[in-house]
């Protein structure tokens, strides 16, 4: 017993309140560690104070895979009713499934909603009567024209694998305020978007930026997050591990990394605990719930419902980008990570996804509001691309990357606001063309970041997320 | 700026009123910079500066570039001999004397000699990546002869395990892949062979200057690398790393994605190789390294006028092998068919005859006549009944003639003629007007200009009647094959990759006379782009029977460059899915495929080119029979003379189309049973046959039309400017390659040369890297200037002019570094030392450092008893959690067991306790990984099921240990996982946690001893410990 006397003041009766005090920053042990010599001279989080001050805390990207139809929703164009099966009368630029037909008016109503008096169309009923929270941009453009290019370009400002995903970028531009939880995670009960998990990788920043998958409908919500042993007999391991590296780390071979992978053990212990207390949704009320949607009797709708929920959950921890996944739709179920792309079949596949998305985020921006925590948290949603104004087909339509809307709501973004314009039909962008790069220097900006100082060398180059472009849209902020 | 942008130069010298920069600044149209005017006097700086003529320093002299020039990596490698130094006795070798120099001057010594135990688990890891055996460590630490230490390094670097832990560094460098990536994550198909290639490479020592020649042009060298042991050509092996590249899905824009390719090739192909970031000179100069953006263009021509595509890669005699018997078979199997057919048995006008009576007894007689008739007759009856008869077949005319008719025959034959010749000049006149030929690959001139690749693809066309025998089934031959270049005629299972020159497409639709079996896939690729499958990259598969047109609309590509490609089923780039909805659509699996192509014209028309009825106006020729039984009679005539024809190799495609009438319906004979005389030599053929092997493929690239790439202005793919002629970097003095072909192998030779200072430097600084966990340089992927600079340069001339002058062998290099004292120092060193050299750049001890996430696995699997040891073959799919999209089938948590190596690489889906333990991504070179610490991997340690698994496998095993006590099975252990014992301390800790544990589990003492679930708690206490995985 004499090594355990030995060893109790210093890990057995360990509590939270010491572990916070110890990793400062928490999570990934972003202070605590530094990389092993001959890693390079870059730290693992910038280390950078605040360009501006703030207005953003956190981050909550909706999503919306497979590309939402911007003229049936947020961009409503009353001249492709007037013109209805004409053929466009400007070129049409090359399409995935060339298979162009005659212009192709919104089966949806498009009505005035909120004292700002936004167009939003009837697909989404809940978000609309937010509008006054909204910050629509009509003119946001993509340089990929297939899911899995444009995909990796939202996301990194990038078309393939290899570079970080924004919230990666952001973890490692402000470190994170949660001391048990991951900085950057995915709540994935929906499918990957077409690309793969890639798309929310670390790139060539340090691995504790990549995003963790939280399945919240599974048994074990996080990987590795499930005990392989009770409580006692995984602490006593614990603690012999502790032990023996401590004497090994004694023994003249002092190394910070291998310090920093000690102290690794308490924190991953600390997780344990704090992964199932963050998905335990008992202390919510039932009239929390019903706001998100979660009693709906549409399966889908309940799950997206409870993503939201636990965004907001999230956030209450710290946690610093909180990325949501669609769900599939059942009816279609070769459409996994990819349910928005309705090359046929538009009036099913976007009344069901808008049925999946509409009241949970509305509930979302609802609840985050009452609470004051709408202030501080940045809501984006948007899809890879928009669609075009033209049929494709029967009934469907093709992508568009030329032009389509995106809405950002709270954290500082000015609400009931639309920024930009797209042309008469739709097709291209106007007026205030927002790139990808344009929305990240943004949204950075928001978070107190310059997006041109937040760079990672890597082959000889400092990389950016808004890569050598990008610019804030100062018009946006509040 | 001069050159100007999208909106025109930015600056016109001397003028700044028409200067965009100037305007800009002005707010005149424009309006810059961003966020505010620059102040009056700012701007009138700056008018003045281009009025006076813009001087820029770089372009007012090349002081810049050649600046960059005296950077210590582009001067040549020094040749500094070793200084002597005072502590001789620490000396092993050269390498010593530079570290031990450094340290003098520093007033530092080196650290003492790492303890046994410890220098065997470094030595073990860092050649082989896996644990010294409890057994080997014991013997090292006993044996006190002098070259104890030596034979110890030989028998590691001999080991078969050294070839799998070096190889798995080569792929972090040329981003070793098995899938393209994007939507889909399309299979790049047996890039497994090319990680084995490496194994083996590694482990025979082969030259790195070789294994550069390979990695570029292994497919173009005179004297390839054959693997007797094998059969393999080894060479055709080196390119695959080029085409692990990354694709978008069916790209809209497919030059956008070939840029993206070509980039990412250049990119790896710069920094891996010559440590330089060429491709941060894609859209500009490089801002720092004297790298011109074209020198980027001029790489770019190189690789893109290299096609992708796979290569068989047995050596020639494999390939070679048995194949003129199998033509002489074929040859007296035709001779045979030739007496059959112009036997008396073949005759037909007597069926005609028949068949004539027999439909005149309309309607259908008794079904016994029938049911009696000779075989031949039956097929007569059935294709005269049949769909399937073209309009065009020559027996049409039999049927229009016997109709009875009250006009004469004689009269009713001539119209019948002329109004044939007639629609076949109409066919002509309309193909002549409506199509533009591209190719006519029955004329040599034509082939000459195509890239055939593969054992199966003839240089030369065929003449008409080509022929294949039937390599199973009744039928001995089922058609001939009109003139053009046709794949395996002896045997299917050669196959391989036709390509045309490269074109800009122009036409509406392209049209190719072609034909196929199993599988073979056509298709215009459009800028190389290899997994198009139909749509908006058109690709067909081929159907079988006779030739026919094939159309592609190509519309939507007009303006772009392209090749048209054919491909036998195992050769397709895109693997084929067998579709398990259509049995009819499934593929065999016995290796055999075909393609045949005739033809291949452009046009705007829908229609595809018309027959010009060549069967039928061969039949008719000049005759002029009076009666339907003398017509019936010509049927023989035209037949005999065909069949004499063929046999002498001098059939006219008239007579080909005719005899091809005949035989493709089996109206002459054409079956095992018809053909009793030829049943033995057909038998011996197809056992012959059989018994070919069916090539290995291998991803490669492929010859095509060799071309100089346009620059593109800014990067922009649709502004091309000049064409730049493709050569080396010019600073490395690179001039234009005047041999035909891409370029790829004066390229391969202008990187793996003597007088390159790049080549040998950076190689051994990876060597260096990874014995040390730092380079002499320690941004090892970036020799530019903006990588760090070396910490011994003379130190790294050194062992570049040593590697080259020993032959760039790795081996010898490796051993010489690790026979150093420096590299046997302890990783542990006074504090003094610590405080002056914190960062150890000058090398006073070794370094602590963690295994890599494959050897950490390795070592679980080693020590856990449970590692299987085969090496080699298609690899294990990823084990892989949660949702992901691509990736493949999900493999086996374990991995199968096997090596870390052996797992697939998958760009959409890694494998979870590889991913955290910092296996790099599959992007780019990665010659330095990270190493970080999260709490993901603490927790993989404690609750993945890898490692719980790993954990009770072992203690499983361990039950039959014959430990005497517990303390003595905790030792045990403990040695077999750290290499060590325990010391009295440690010992005392082990066993107050087994009680512990044993606690927690409710197990009396004398249980402990046969407890499984004990000894698993113990085992993966030691698994997590820092000892196990950090080397020291």
């Amino acid at each position: 017993m004499r090594w355990m006397q030995a060893l109790r003041p210093r890990f057995s009766r360990i509590t939270r309140r010491e572990m916070l005090s110890r990793c400062s920053t928490g999570f990934g042990s972003l202070a605590l560690s530094s990389l092993l010599p001959g890693a390079g001279d870059q730290g693992l989080t910038s280390g950078r104070a605040p360009d501006f001050p703030p207005k953003a805390r956190s981050v909550i990207f909706c999503f919306m895979s497979g590309g939402v139809s911007h003229v049936d929703s947020f961009d409503p164009k009353p001249r492709l009713q007037r013109e209805a099966g004409s053929p466009m009368p400007v070129a049409v630029k090359p399409t995935m499934f060339n298979d162009v037909t005659g212009i192709m008016p919104s089966p949806w109503e498009f009505g005035r909603h909120g004292e700002c008096g936004m167009e939003v169309s009837e697909l989404f009923p809940h978000i609309a009567g937010c509008a006054d929270d909204l910050c629509v941009i009509r003119s946001m453009t993509s340089k990929g024209n297939e899911h899995a290019q444009a995909n990796y370009f939202i996301h990194t400002g990038h078309p393939f694998l290899g570079h970080p995903s924004a919230g990666a970028w952001t973890t490692y531009g402000l470190g994170s305020e949660s001391d048990n939880l991951p900085g950057f995670v995915v709540l994935a009960s929906g499918g990957v978007p077409l690309g793969g998990v890639g798309i929310y990788g670390n790139g060539y920043l340090p691995a504790v930026h990549q995003a963790s998958f939280l399945y919240p409908e599974e048994e074990e919500a996080l990987n590795n997050i499930r005990p392989a042993d009770p409580d006692p007999l995984q602490r006593k391991k614990i603690d012999l591990i502790g032990a023996l590296d401590r004497r090994f780390l004694s023994e003249g071979s002092a190394d910070p990394a291998i310090e920093a992978a000690i102290r690794n053990y308490e924190t991953a212990y600390l997780m344990q605990s704090a992964v199932p207390d963050l998905l335990d949704l008992s202390g919510e009320t039932e009239a929390t719930k019903k706001l998100y949607g979660m009693d709906s009797p549409n399966p889908e709708t309940a799950a997206y419902g409870k993503e939201c929920l636990l965004a907001r959950r999230l956030v209450e921890r710290g946690v610093r980008f909180i990325e949501l996944t669609c769900l599939m739709r059942p009816s279609v179920p070769g459409q996994v990570g990819n349910p928005w792309d309705q090359h046929g079949e538009l009036v099913e596949g976007h009344t069901e996804m808008a049925m999946q998305v509409d009241q949970p985020i509305a509930g979302l921006l609802k609840d985050l509001k009452s609470r004051g925590l709408l202030e501080e948290t940045l809501v984006i949603w948007a899809g890879e691309f928009g669609r075009t104004p033209f049929g494709q087909g029967k009934d469907g339509r093709d992508h568009n990357p030329f032009g389509f809307s995106i809405w950002l709501a709270g954290g500082g973004a000015k609400p009931g606001f639309v920024y930009g314009a797209t042309d008469e039909y739709g097709y291209h962008v106007v007026e205030n063309e927002m790139s990808v790069y344009d929305l990240w220097a943004t949204v950075l900006r928001l978070l107190g970041v310059d997006h041109a100082k937040l760079t990672y060398r890597f082959g000889g180059r400092e990389m950016r997320l808004s890569d050598v472009f990008g610019s804030v849209q100062q018009e946006l902020i509040a | 700026m001069v050159r100007g942008g999208a909106r025109g130069p930015a600056i016109v010298p001397g003028a700044p009123d028409a200067s965009l920069l100037v305007q800009a600044v002005r707010h005149q149209g424009l309006q810059m910079p961003l966020g505010g005017r620059l102040p009056d006097e700012s701007v009138a700086d700056l008018a003045k500066w281009v009025a006076d003529g813009a001087a820029w320093p770089v372009l007012a002299s090349a002081e810049g570039a050649q600046g960059a020039q005296e950077h210590w990596a582009f001067r040549p490698v020094g040749t500094k001999q070793p200084r002597s130094v005072a502590l001789d006795s620490w000396i092993s070798n050269d390498i010593d004397e530079f570290v031990l120099a450094r340290l003098e001057r520093e007033g530092l010594r080196p650290a003492a000699e790492v303890d046994r135990r410890t220098l065997i688990r470094r030595l073990s890891f860092d050649l082989t990546g896996l644990p010294p055996r409890p057994e080997d460590v014991e013997a090292f630490a006993l044996r006190a002869s002098p070259t104890a230490y030596r034979d110890l390094v030989n028998r590691l670097i001999d080991a078969r395990s050294f070839g799998e832990h070096w190889a798995r560094h080569w792929m972090d460098w040329v981003r070793y892949c098995e899938s393209h990536g994007s939507q889909g994550d399309f299979e790049l198909p047996m890039a497994w062979r090319y990680r084995d290639y490496l194994i083996r490479a590694f482990n025979a020592d082969v030259g790195y200057d070789q294994m550069l020649r390979e990695y570029l042009a292994g497919d173009l060298l005179e004297n390839p690398r054959i693997n007797p042991t094998e059969g393999l050509n080894e060479s055709m092996l080196g390119p695959g790393n080029l085409r692990m590249v990354e694709y978008g899905y069916v790209p809209v824009d497919a030059l956008d994605d070939q840029v993206k390719v070509v980039d990412n090739q250049i990119d790896v192909l710069s920094k891996a190789f010559q440590g330089l970031t060429v491709s941060c000179a894609r859209c500009h100069d490089h801002k720092f390294d004297p790298i011109t953006q074209a020198d980027f263009y001029a790489l770019y021509g190189v690789l893109a006028s290299s096609r992708p595509g796979l290569v068989a890669v047995d050596a020639p005699d494999v390939l070679a092998s048995g194949r003129d018997r199998l033509d002489q078979l074929r040859s007296r199997i035709r001779s045979g068919l030739v007496a059959a057919w112009t036997s008396d048995g073949a005759s037909l006008a007597p069926l005609l005859a028949e068949a004539d009576e027999r439909l005149a007894r309309q309607p259908e007689p008794e079904r016994p006549a029938v049911e009696e008739a000779e075989p031949r007759l039956q097929k007569l009856l059935d294709l005269l009944k049949s769909k399937e008869l073209a309009d065009d077949h020559p027996l049409r005319a039999w049927l229009a003639l016997r109709q009875p008719a009250s006009r004469d025959f004689a009269d009713r034959w001539r119209d019948l003629r002329t109004r044939w010749r007639a629609k076949s000049k109409d066919s002509g006149d309309f193909n002549r007007s409506n199509f533009r030929r591209g190719w006519n690959l029955a004329d040599t001139s034509h082939a000459d200009a195509w890239f055939p690749v593969g054992p199966g693809v003839p240089e030369d066309p065929s003449s008409a009647g080509a022929y294949r025998v039937e390599p199973e089934g009744e039928r001995v031959i089922s058609g001939l094959l009109p003139a053009g270049l046709h794949t395996g005629l002896d045997s299917q299972k050669y196959g391989g990759i036709l390509g045309s020159p490269r074109f800009r497409i122009s036409s509406d639709y392209i049209s190719l006379r072609v034909s196929g079996g199993n599988f073979a896939s056509a298709k215009v690729v459009i800028e190389n782009y290899p997994i198009g499958n139909g749509g908006i990259h058109p690709a067909k598969d081929l159907a079988g029977g006779a030739s026919q047109w094939l159309r592609f609309d190509t519309a939507y590509r007009k303006g772009q460059m392209a090749h048209i490609e054919l491909q036998t089923l195992g050769d397709r780039s895109r693997p084929f899915r067998d579709s398990k909805q259509d049995p009819e659509r499934v593929a065999r699996k016995d290796g055999r495929s075909n393609f045949s192509v005739s033809e291949v014209v452009f046009h705007d028309v829908e229609e595809t080119p018309r027959s010009e009825h060549l069967a039928m106006l061969h039949l008719l020729g000049d005759a002029s029979p009076a009666t339907l039984r003398e017509f019936e009679r010509m049927f023989d005539s035209r037949l005999l003379e065909a069949a004499r024809a063929w046999g002498s190799g001098a059939l006219e495609a008239g007579q080909a189309a005719f005899l091809d009438s005949l035989v493709r319906p089996g109206l002459v004979p054409t079956t095992l049973d018809e053909l009793q005389d030829l049943n033995d030599l057909v038998a011996e053929y197809r056992t012959a046959e059989e018994r070919a092997p069916v090539p290995r493929r291998a991803p490669g690239v492929l010859s095509g039309t060799s071309f100089d790439q346009p620059l593109f202005v800014q990067g922009d793919h649709h502004r091309p400017s000049d064409p730049v002629e493709r050569r080396f970097l010019e600073f490395l003095g690179g001039k234009p390659f005047r041999a035909a072909g891409s370029g790829r192998r004066e390229l391969a030779d202008a990187i793996a040369s003597e007088g390159n200072p790049l080549t040998a430097r950076v190689l051994v600084n990876r060597l260096w890297h990874y014995l040390f966990g730092r380079g002499i340089v320690s941004t090892v992927d970036n020799f530019g200037t903006t990588g760090d600079r070396p910490s011994h340069p003379e130190l790294l001339d050194f062992l570049a002019a040593r590697f080259v002058a020993g032959g760039w062998s790795m081996k010898d290099m490796i051993r010489y570094i690790v026979s150093s004292s420096a590299y046997r120092m302890s990783t542990e060193s006074s504090a003094d030392a610590r405080a002056r050299d914190p960062q150890n750049r000058l090398l006073h001890r070794q370094n602590v450092r963690r295994l890599s996430a494959e050897s950490i696995r390795d070592a679980i699997l080693e020590t856990s008893g449970d590692l299987d040891p085969t090496m080699f073959g298609p690899s294990i799919n990823v084990y892989y959690v949660g949702k992901t999209e691509g990736g493949g089938p999900k493999g086996p948590l374990d991995g199968a067991r096997r090596r870390s190596v052996y797992q697939a690489v998958k760009r959409n889906a890694q494998n979870p306790f590889l991913e955290v333990f910092d296996a790099p991504k599959p992007s780019t070179t990665r010659g330095r990984r990270d190493v970080t610490n999260i709490p993901a991997q603490s927790l993989a340690m404690l609750n993945d099921p890898f490692v719980v698994g790993q954990a009770k496998r072992w203690a499983n095993r361990t039950l039959a240990d014959g430990a005497i006590s517990p303390r003595d099975r905790a030792e045990r252990m403990f040695r077999r996982a750290t290499g060590r014992s325990p010391d009295a301390e440690e010992i005392d800790l082990l066993m107050t946690s087994l009680e512990s544990f044993a606690r927690e589990l409710s197990l009396a003492p004398a249980q402990w001893l046969g407890s499984e679930d004990l000894w698993k708690d113990f085992a993966q206490t030691l698994f997590n410990l820092k000892q196990f995985v950090y080397l020291r």
